[in-house]
Parts: structure tokens; C-alpha cells; sequence
């Protein structure tokens, strides 16, 4: 038995065995049906894995790396030539001391032999000492709340290689960042905003520091959303507590693409920060200066949120929820946001800082009507809520602010471009001035959260004037979006898809449907409304398709649709990203918008079919359906 | 034409001229390993493509910072291997302390056709080895992909052979069980 497991163990490194190892194992697996298979099977397992597909390293790899050693070498022959004139110098100023020692003997002789009256002979008072070599972390001690804004250059910002998505990206444009620093005890916080402009997406924001790692530090920034439209300039901000009380000599801001969870970070821009008296700035890096933050500021910040409500109210429609984007101004409890579930049921947490800990976490459960929240919310100090400014609006509803806890629903039902849906508004205790806005909307895939706080009532009820279609620019973009996307409904298509997409006639016939293993019909009925396709010039299609369906009345089987390339022209690259694999259909909605990824034909040319598969069961055939392609 | 690999040829003219730019020899060595560095720090880094890219340039970056040692290695596959190994370790665990969470935990479900099904299992296993730790994903790596030795692999992750034989046999039975746990 012993024999057995010890051969069988060495066949997880048959290859690297001695010869008379092998001869050993051979001798036993000839014999031995188990370790036979299992020889077999890890062979095919070093076959597979082989097998597996690797991109190949980028042509311009090799050009990078020679600019890199480039300015290596010359790095270092500034730093020997630096050396060299050191060591020189030192030569020379060793030389000049023996003569000022040499000159100091011959007068200390002179002095000794005739010593004058009233000659006073008095120690050297000591230099100043030069300042301390400069460390990475600036002490900041007296910093209450203090904005610094400063300009950086984007060049700095390393933008991925992946062309479709750097393109995306390319209008990005930070051009002013403000650094907001307070200390709390120990603790300090620290916001980056700045405005920025992008072509397309949907984009999470970070902001690192270039601190060693410590125990206590926390991003709050990672969900802040860059809000997509590309008109105007909007505000991006992020959050950066950190448990010491220091600024960094840098950070850097990285950029999520929410679209394509695939990818934790979609650039990264290292910002230099020269503080006023820190350590000499690194390139890039300019001069900033300190001022308190004035009630100015407090009003333009409020005026900005209220300019940006309608775009808020349009990134609403489009999210099944969400939290406030950082257009609106929020501090420190500006909140972070995790979730999981369907429309029918899941969970949100929301997570936050408060002042004088490190995060406080708000969890929301929702069933399919019934709203349930519950969190953690004491120990605010009273003393950090701030004053609110006086601001109105000529508004047709707003919310009255209470002081007792509770959920409070909104009379009846509202509606909501064209959905009827119920409001829900919770006040968390000890926050005065913090609510949580629920909507559900029951007849689409969408359920909405959002946190709001008292100071923005404002924005509150700018945006439900947005809602309540009073903003003509806000109408008209949605009715746009909803004319081009025909009757499906705009907020389930990623809005970059939108873009540069080109409609193809096509036919579809559900009664040619074919699936070898079942005799019936596929269970649902559908109807293709849209089939568009997006090539982006970096060797990817990109397919959408859109339609309706209807369930058997009662049943709720389980249906996914793929979209594919008919088989004879398949290859391994057609087949989508793990990440986009089908569609999966609910009972509950009647339209569906999917996109799917692949390469095209090597001649370029569009497939004059596609295959819709429907699957009805996991991990089963499904049905094939042949979508011709017209023209 | 001679057969030898970049390598040996690369060991011979280190060793017998002196004079030779080790800039050079490393540019060679780019040249030499850069797409199977690639290749391997691509699944090390759990095939995000840009951060492979970012590691192999930041190993042949190394490499030419530690130029002075090419006339004393013995074999720079290795010990390329081994910068590598060692960057994309560093990586992980840098990145685990920002991991983000992710917008929906829901698995979708798959599609899933008779003609795919090579396809579906190809996607399987590249799931399970990005699952497999990295520690055992390398060896692996290194033993079935690279097809670097015993000795190599264990002078690339600087553990003994003994150990390099220990956690291919762990490596496999690990990949096999959570393969078989997707599938």
C-alpha cells in the first residue's frame, strides 16, 4: 500500500523523475489500473494546460523596455558623474583642510609663543544644522480643514493598453484638484476633486497615497461614479482616510470601469504634491497653497449640485441602484457601496466614515416590496454636523426633515418616467441630516437607493423636478435614448452602446429553432427587436441584441440566451468572456438587451448569420436559432 | 548553424569575454524569454493582461539593475523565473490590500452547447487555476507550460526540489478537485 501512494505521488512529477525513478513507476503503473488513469489524466491535464490561450507580449513592449534601460543608464551616469565631481570635491576640500590645519598649527604656534593681552580665545558657536533629509510622509499638524488646489498633469497618467478602453477613457481630463485635508484625532481625511470630462462609461474613482501599507486604512472613494455624459464638465472627488497624520508626497488616482468587472484598475495617475513645506516636489509636481475653506466655497459647491442634478437624475434612470455620485458635495460619510442580489430580493452595504472611527456600515436588505434597513449608526458627535445655509427653491414637494427615527414612505405612489413606484425615506439615528431615498419600480428590472443628505434637499428636489420632467434637456436625452432603443427600455444597455453602433436588418424565425435533444419548441416567446453591431478598430465585435419575451403564464423555467457565430465559421476567440456568456431571462420583465463580445472573421467581413442559442437548463444544449443577417 | 539555446550561447560569451555590454546580454535575454515571461506572469497575474505586461518589463527591468551578476549566474531562465515569481507574488499581495468588491457576486450562468463544450472546459480550467494559490499555480506553471525543470523551477521559486515534487503533487490534486467542484 505504501508502494502505491508513494507511485502514486510520483506521478504528479512523472517528467521530472531519474531514470531509474521512472523505471521504478513504470514497472508499477503497468500493473496498476489506478495509477494508470491517473498518469493519463494529468498528462491531459499538462496537455490542457498548455493548450491554455496566451496573448502574446505587446510588439511595443520591447521599445518600452529599451526607453527604460535607456533612462537607466542615463541615471546612472548622472548619479557616477555626481559621484565622481563628490569625490573630487572631496579630494579638493580634504587638500584645502590639511592646509587650514596646517595654516592653523603654524598661528596656534605663533599665538603660543606670543600670546598678546587681552586675546580672548573663544569656541566656534555652532552652524545651524541643515534641514533633515526629506522623508516621503509630510507631518501635517495643524491642518483643521484646509483645501489646497493644485493643477497635475495628465500626462502622468498611465492610460491601459487596451485601445477600446483607453478610448474611452481618453477625455478624461482632471484639471484642477483640490486636496481637502482634516485631522480628526489621529486620523486624517482627504478628498480629491477635480472636474473631468468623459466620452463614454461608467467609472469608479480611487485615490491612493503612496503610504507603506497600514493597519488602519481605508478607501472610500472606490465607488464614486463618474457620472458618463460627455457634455460639461462634472466633478469627480475621492476620499482617502488614513491613520496617521501625514500627507502623502504623492498619490494616485485609479480609475474602475464599472462596465467590465473584469479589471480592478483602468489607469493610474500618479500625482506629485509639493506641500508648502515639504520635501522637494518629484516632477509634475507644482506649488500649492493653503486656504480655509470659506462659505464662498460652501455656496458655489451648492450651486454646482444643483447644476448637476439633472445629469444625477439621468444616471438614476440608468442603475438598478446605487448611491449618490460625488457630484453632490458629501464629506465623510460619503458612502461606499457593495451588493449583491436581483431586483426581487439582495442586499446592499454601505459603508462610511465617521470622524471618530473607521468605517460605520449600513446594510439594506429588500425584498420584492418590503424595504428593510438596518445599521449602525451611533456615536455621531453632535458637533460634526454642520450648519446648514439657508437655500431654497420654488418647489412643489419637499421633504420635511424630522427628528425622530423611522422609515417613512411617501404618500402613494409616484411616478417616474412614465413607472409607478414607491418612495421610501429612512432616517437614521443620530444623523439629523442623512436619508435614505428608496424606489421601486415593480413593472422593470430596476430598484433605486439613494442616500441623501439634509444640506442637499436642494438637489433632492432638483432631481425630482428632473423626474417630473420640468428639465427639458433632461426629457428630451431620455426620450431619445428610448426612441433609438425602440420598446426595449433604455436603462438596461450600457450607454457606451449607444455609440457608433450600426443596425442590421435581420430574420428570425423562432419555429426554425433546432435543439437535437428535445422534440418541443423552446418554452418562451420571443421577439428580436434590435441586432447592432460595434467594431471598434481593436480587433473586437461587439454584438447587441435586444428583444422581448414572454413566460408561460405560471411557469418560471430557467432560460439563457447566447449569441454566437454560426459553428462554421467558430473559433475558440468567438466565444465571449466568461463575464458575458448570456443573458438570463426573469419572469417578472418582458425585454431583454444583451451584448456579447467577440473577434471577427480574420477578412474583417460580418458573418452573414448569427446563432441565438437558447438554453433552458444548465449546462445543456440549448436550442439554435438562426438569426440571418441581411445586406 | 549552431543549436545551442540563447542561453548557452549568451553563458559562453559572458564567461569568455569580458569585454562583452552586459546591456547587450540583457536585451538578448528580453529578447530571449520576454513572450514566456510574459506568457507566465499572464496566469500568475490571473490573466490581467496590462499588470503582465507592466511585471515583464518591470522583470527585465531587474534584471538589467542586476546586470552586474550575468557573468556568475548560471542559468538566467531561472532566475528570470524567479524575479518574475517573485514580482507577481509582490503584486498579489499588494493588490489584496485594494481588492474591490464585486458589483454582483450572482454568478451568470453559462452557456453551454455541445460544440462549446471544449470551449466551456477550456474556460473552466483557466477558473480553477486562477483559483489554485499562487503558490502551487507557479510550479505548475513552470513544470507544464514553461517546461522548465525540476532543478529550475526550484531555483526560480528558491525551494528544494523536494519541495518543487511536494507541491506539484499538491498543485494537481488541488486543480483537479476544484475543476472538478466548477464543472
Amino acid at each position: 500500500m505504501f508502494t502505491h501512494r508513494r507511485m502514486q505521488r510520483a506521478l504528479a512529477f512523472y517528467r521530472h523523475l531519474s531514470l531509474g525513478e521512472r523505471a521504478a513507476v513504470d514497472a508499477h503503473v503497468q500493473g496498476c489500473q489506478d495509477c494508470s488513469r491517473r498518469l493519463r489524466a494529468y498528462r491531459a491535464m499538462d496537455e490542457a494546460l498548455a493548450a491554455l490561450p496566451t496573448p502574446g507580449a505587446p510588439p511595443a513592449l520591447r521599445q518600452r523596455f529599451l526607453n527604460q534601460i535607456q533612462a537607466q543608464k542615463n541615471a546612472e551616469r548622472a548619479s557616477s558623474a555626481l559621484s565622481l565631481s563628490l569625490s573630487r570635491g572631496l579630494v579638493l576640500a580634504g587638500l584645502a583642510l590639511a592646509l587650514l590645519m596646517f595654516w592653523g598649527a603654524l598661528r596656534w604656534m605663533h599665538l603660543d609663543m606670543t600670546p598678546g593681552p587681552g586675546v580672548a580665545v573663544s569656541s566656534p558657536q555652532p552652524r545651524p544644522l541643515p534641514p533633515a533629509p526629506a522623508s516621503g510622509l509630510t507631518p501635517v499638524t495643524d491642518a483643521i480643514l484646509q483645501e489646497v488646489p493644485f493643477r497635475f498633469d495628465m500626462a502622468w497618467c498611465k492610460f491601459p493598453s487596451d485601445a477600446w478602453r483607453r478610448d474611452r477613457l481618453i477625455d478624461l481630463q482632471v484639471d484642477q484638484v483640490w486636496l481637502s485635508v482634516r485631522d480628526w484625532d489621529a486620523h486624517q481625511s482627504w478628498r480629491i476633486e477635480g472636474t473631468y470630462h468623459v466620452a463614454a462609461g461608467n467609472f469608479r474613482l480611487s485615490v491612493l497615497p503612496d503610504f507603506p501599507s497600514h493597519s488602519y486604512f481605508s478607501i472610500t472613494g472606490r465607488n464614486d461614479s463618474l457620472l458618463r455624459e460627455g457634455d460639461g464638465d462634472f466633478v469627480l472627488a475621492g476620499h482617502v482616510s488614513q491613520g496617521k497624520a501625514a500627507l502623502p508626497a504623492s498619490i494616485t488616482l485609479l480609475i474602475f470601469d464599472r462596465e467590465d468587472n473584469t479589471r480592478m484598475e483602468a489607469a493610474s495617475c500618479p500625482i506629485h504634491l509639493k506641500l508648502p513645506n515639504g520635501p522637494a516636489s518629484t516632477p509634475g509636481a507644482d506649488t500649492m497653497v493653503f486656504r480655509q475653506w470659506t462659505s464662498d466655497d460652501s455656496e458655489r459647491e451648492r450651486a454646482r449640485a444643483l447644476h448637476y442634478a439633472p445629469a444625477v437624475t439621468e444616471w438614476i434612470a440608468r442603475r438598478t441602484w446605487f448611491t449618490l455620485p460625488a457630484s453632490v458635495p458629501w464629506d465623510f460619510h460619503h458612502p461606499l457601496l457593495d451588493g449583491v442580489g436581483s431586483p426581487s430580493m439582495g442586499q446592499a452595504q454601505f459603508s462610511y466614515l465617521t470622524p471618530r472611527s473607521a468605517e460605520q456600515h449600513l446594510r439594506l436588505d429588500w425584498r420584492r416590496s418590503a424595504p428593510k434597513e438596518w445599521g449602525q449608526t451611533t456615536d455621531f458627535p453632535q458637533d460634526f454636523v454642520r450648519p446648514l445655509i439657508d437655500f431654497t427653491l420654488p418647489v412643489t414637494e419637499r421633504m420635511t426633515p424630522t427628528s425622530s427615527v423611522g422609515s417613512y414612505e411617501w404618500e402613494g405612489e409616484r411616478e417616474i418616467d412614465g413607472q409607478r413606484g414607491k418612495l421610501w425615506r429612512r432616517k437614521l439615528r443620530g444623523r439629523p441630516d442623512e436619508y435614505w431615498l428608496l424606489w421601486r419600480d415593480a413593472g422593470a428590472d430596476l430598484t433605486y437607493v439613494l442616500i441623501i443628505d439634509a444640506r442637499d434637499d436642494d438637489v433632492l428636489t432638483a432631481m425630482l423636478q428632473g423626474f417630473h420632467a420640468e428639465n427639458p434637456a433632461h426629457v428630451s436625452a431620455v426620450q431619445r435614448d428610448v426612441m433609438s432603443w425602440g420598446a426595449a427600455s433604455p436603462t438596461w444597455v450600457p450607454p457606451w452602446l449607444t455609440q457608433d453602433m450600426k443596425d442590421l436588418a435581420f430574420d428570425f424565425d423562432p419555429g426554425q429553432c433546432r435543439n437535437p435533444n428535445a422534440a418541443a419548441a423552446p418554452p418562451i416567446e420571443l421577439t428580436l427587436t434590435r441586432l447592432a453591431v460595434n467594431n471598434a478598430e481593436d480587433g473586437v465585435l461587439r454584438w447587441v441584441l435586444a428583444g422581448e419575451y414572454e413566460f408561460p403564464a405560471g411557469d418560471r423555467p430557467y432560460v439563457v440566451l447566447g449569441l454566437y457565430p454560426p459553428e462554421a465559421i467558430r473559433t475558440q476567440d468567438d466565444l465571449p468572456s466568461p463575464f458575458r456568456t448570456g443573458k438570463t431571462l426573469q419572469p417578472e420583465y418582458h425585454h431583454f438587451a444583451m451584448l456579447t463580445e467577440m473577434r471577427p472573421p480574420d477578412d474583417g467581413s460580418l458573418p452573414d448569420e448569427m446563432m441565438l442559442i437558447i438554453q433552458t437548463a444548465p449546462n445543456a444544449p440549448g436550442w439554435q436559432c438562426p438569426l440571418t443577417i441581411r445586406g | 548553424m549552431s543549436n545551442a539555446s540563447p542561453d548557452v550561447v549568451l553563458q559562453t560569451e559572458l564567461t569568455n569575454a569580458s569585454s562583452v555590454d552586459l546591456s547587450q546580454a540583457v536585451v538578448d535575454l528580453f529578447d530571449a524569454h520576454h513572450q514566456a515571461i510574459f506568457g507566465y506572469l499572464y496566469r500568475m497575474a490571473g490573466r490581467d493582461r496590462e499588470l503582465a505586461e507592466e511585471l515583464t518589463q518591470e522583470t527585465f527591468l531587474k534584471a538589467f539593475q542586476a546586470r552586474d551578476q550575468l557573468p556568475r549566474i548560471v542559468n538566467h531562465r531561472a532566475w528570470l523565473y524567479r524575479i518574475a515569481t517573485n514580482l507577481a507574488l509582490n503584486a498579489r499581495k499588494r493588490r489584496s490590500r485594494f481588492r474591490w468588491l464585486p458589483w454582483s457576486r450572482a454568478p451568470e450562468a453559462r452557456t453551454s452547447i455541445d460544440a462549446l463544450q471544449g470551449a466551456e472546459i477550456r474556460l473552466d480550467l483557466e477558473r480553477a487555476l486562477d483559483r489554485l494559490p499562487p503558490s502551487l499555480r507557479a510550479p505548475l506553471l513552470l513544470s507544464a507550460v514553461q517546461g522548465l525543470s525540476a532543478r529550475e523551477i526550484a531555483q526560480a521559486l528558491e525551494i528544494s526540489e523536494g519541495a518543487v515534487r511536494t507541491r506539484l503533487y499538491r498543485a494537481r490534486e488541488q486543480l483537479r478537485a476544484i475543476f472538478q467542484e466548477d464543472v
